[in-house]
């Protein structure tokens, strides 16, 4: 599995050095967050460091009134653009121009998000997918948009139709987005995890790849379904998708400023001044980001200074969230599907192990502890092997 | 209703190679009769009643000669009967020497070789007719032929087999097509002609194998009617096997999965539903 960067505001020096320092990753770039000339330049800077990059047109309300989305040129003049085919044309080319400008490594198509999986719901990506395929793009280049609200994702009786869908269309592979439940970061419902599990498995198994958006490091389980990459990002809002984020432009993106530290062992963030409550209690080595996975940007923390007097900032915080989540993705899918299975468990046992031990020492998380998601996890996982173990067992090398 | 037996002797006259005409069984669709020709040896000469569709007869006899499968029986000669009684469609095939499965279950429990042979013989059919673009859809005991000297199997009766690449002879939503309660999937049940591909195939032979090792189909056991072995094939998947017959129970996971309901989570074709079975060792 590999870890993409999700494109969100403020985040275009922390891509250009992370593209750099890794040498080579993959940005999907937001039209949201930035102007056509912004785009262009990011993905001249991204290509230069040896980066790709992709562009997710979040057409996901098409009728918004997000102006800088809006501004750009293949925004849809009406809502239902998919209805109208000289505006849908329109559309596409517009997509198709951009991405050939910006050097995309693939298209990702359009689609609004459904609250509900039906033929009707999935028309505008079945419009846009025949429209691609007549202004000439191979399938071999198109990513389809399947964009979902939490309750279109727990529908567990219109699984078969998505599945039979994403079957059907003639693409290299999905870009999955998907709404979370309750608007929760880290998702405690465990039938929302094994749905997408689910439409992650079943779009494996027909041949196509799958590129989860907006994720957090708790989508390190879509391994287990064969995910081929997950995309993310800084602030919370490129970590947990939310389509009323592309509605209307607001100013809070970075309203609700604290800095975290990510500990990938614990696969939790911690405000900083618990870690000064560690370093009190002696416990702040239970903390330390374990040394295979630790890319340094956290070190100041742990040199012998007062965490909180550290100089651990923002943009520090960001690039050793996104550099551990790398490492961890990395290592997340193994050769067989039972070793893949077994190490998320073992991801799963170990941050439990060592949450309670903090636990015991008042040492929490109470927002971004992972303590709530470890059964929802497991509960998805769980149903994972029961449905398709064997298959995903026997299919593993060629996923 | 089976239609009344030809006189041996009016089907001589017909068939002046065969030796030897004696009828063996009927149903409501065909006569079939034995006899000997000069080049073939023992043969089936099967007579279809005027029930039975000409165009589903021709397309029984295209689909059993573009699959040319040693588990299918070969048709050595395929005609129109004009004279008396009544014209009729005929076939000469190979003569088989054995009872269906369903005959076989009867006389005991099958033992684990033969269920591995059963599902080796029968994939192999399966994945010869997907490259034929060729569903079976009437996978079931009954047509599943056991040899009585080494037990290899062949699949018969490609009555309401259908080529992808032509038009259904089923209306699409037309009510139900043709099926065997019990056996046929979801789709077809529900006669969504174009989600019936090999993976309905593959439920009805994931059912028909657990049968082999359960000896039950739970679909149908204690069902008051037909209407609920469709409503129990449509809301409920079969459990696990718990007779294994290989050590690490792959065979029982693969009858598991074939079997399930929902079409996305059984193998996307009979080839690697093969493939996964060559890699068992019983």
């Amino acid at each position: 599995m590999e870890l993409m960067l999700q494109f969100g505001w403020g985040m275009m020096d922390h891509c250009r050095f992370l593209v750099r320092h890794w040498g080579g990753a993959t940005v999907i770039l937001s039209p949201r967050d930035s102007s056509p000339q912004q785009l262009t330049a990011l993905a001249l800077d991204i290509s230069i460091a040896g980066g790709a990059t992709l562009l997710d047109p979040q057409l996901y309300v098409p009728d918004c009134d997000h102006t800088r989305l809006t501004a750009h040129g293949f925004w849809p003049q009406v809502a239902e653009y998919w209805r109208d085919p000289r505006e849908l044309s329109r559309v596409i080319t517009e997509l198709v121009r951009m991405n050939d400008e910006l050097g995309t490594t693939q298209i990702i198509s359009p689609a609004p998000i459904a609250s509900v999986i039906s033929d009707d719901s999935l028309q505008p990506v079945v419009a846009a997918l025949e429209e691609l395929g007549r202004q000439g793009v191979g399938p071999d280049r198109i990513l389809a948009t399947v964009a979902l609200t939490s309750d279109a994702v727990r529908n567990e009786d219109r699984a078969e139709m998505l599945s039979d869908a994403i079957e059907s269309w003639d693409v290299a592979g999905i870009y999955l987005v998907a709404e979370h439940p309750s608007g929760e970061y880290l998702v405690t419902d465990p039938m929302w995890l094994a749905r997408i599990l689910d439409i992650v498995a079943g779009a494996r198994l027909v041949g196509k790849t799958v590129l989860i958006g907006y994720s957090s490091h708790q989508m390190l389980l879509a391994a287990t379904a064969g995910a081929t990459a997950i995309a993310s990002g800084t602030w919370m809002n490129v970590r947990a998708f939310s389509a009323r984020r592309f509605e209307q432009a607001d100013d809070d993106d970075v309203s609700r400023r604290a800095t975290w530290y990510y500990a990938p062992h614990l696969l939790s963030e911690f405000k900083i001044a618990y870690l000064d409550i560690a370093r009190r209690l002696g416990r702040l080595p239970s903390l330390q980001t374990p040394a295979g996975i630790d890319g340094s940007f956290a070190s100041v923390l742990f040199s012998g200074t007062q965490p909180t007097t550290a100089d651990f900032g923002e943009s520090a915080s960001f690039r050793h969230y996104l550099h551990c989540l790398r490492q961890q993705v990395n290592a997340a899918k193994m050769a067989t599907f039972q070793d893949t299975t077994q190490g998320h468990e073992a991801l799963l046992s170990v941050a439990e192990a060592g949450l309670a031990d903090l636990r015991r020492a008042n040492i929490v998380s109470p927002e971004r502890g992972f303590q709530d998601a470890l059964p929802a996890n497991r509960a998805a996982l769980g149903l994972l092997i029961a449905t398709r173990g064997p298959i995903l067992t026997m299919e593993w090398p060629g996923l | 209703m089976a239609a009344a037996p030809m006189d041996p002797a009016v089907l001589a006259a017909h068939f002046p190679d065969l030796t030897g005409i004696t009828y063996v069984t009927g149903g409501g669709q065909k006569l079939v009769y034995r006899a000997v020709h000069p080049t073939y040896g023992a043969v089936a000469l099967k007579i279809f009643s005027d029930l039975a569709d000409p165009e589903r007869v021709s397309r029984e006899i295209e689909a059993v000669r573009s699959i040319a499968c040693p588990n299918v029986p070969e048709i050595f000669a395929a005609g129109f009967l004009a004279g008396a009684p009544k014209p009729a469609f005929w076939i000469i095939e190979a003569w088989l020497d054995g009872v269906n499965l369903r005959a076989r279950m009867a006389g005991g429990p099958l033992s684990d070789k033969l269920v591995f042979r059963i599902a080796t013989d029968v994939l192999y059919v399966l994945s010869e007719a997907e490259l034929k673009r060729i569903v079976h859809r009437d996978v079931k005991p009954e047509n599943v032929f056991v040899a009585s000297n080494d037990g290899k199997c062949w699949l018969l009766d490609f009555g309401i087999a259908r080529h992808l690449e032509l038009s259904t002879l089923t209306r699409a939503g037309a009510g139900q097509g043709p099926l065997s309660p019990g056996y046929a999937p979801p789709e077809q049940i529900q006669n969504y002609t174009d989600k019936i591909d090999c993976r309905a195939d593959l439920f009805a032979l994931g059912v028909t194998l657990y049968e082999t090792l359960m000896g039950v189909n739970p679909f149908v056991q204690g069902a008051k009617d037909q209407a609920e072995v469709l409503r129990r094939v449509m809301q409920s998947d079969l459990p696990r096997p718990t007779r294994d017959i290989d050590s690490n129970g792959i065979f029982s996971d693969l009858v598991m999965v074939m079997s399930r309901s929902r079409r996305s989570l059984r193998p996307r074709t009979a080839a690697k539903a093969y493939t996964w079975l060559k890699g068992i060792t019983p």
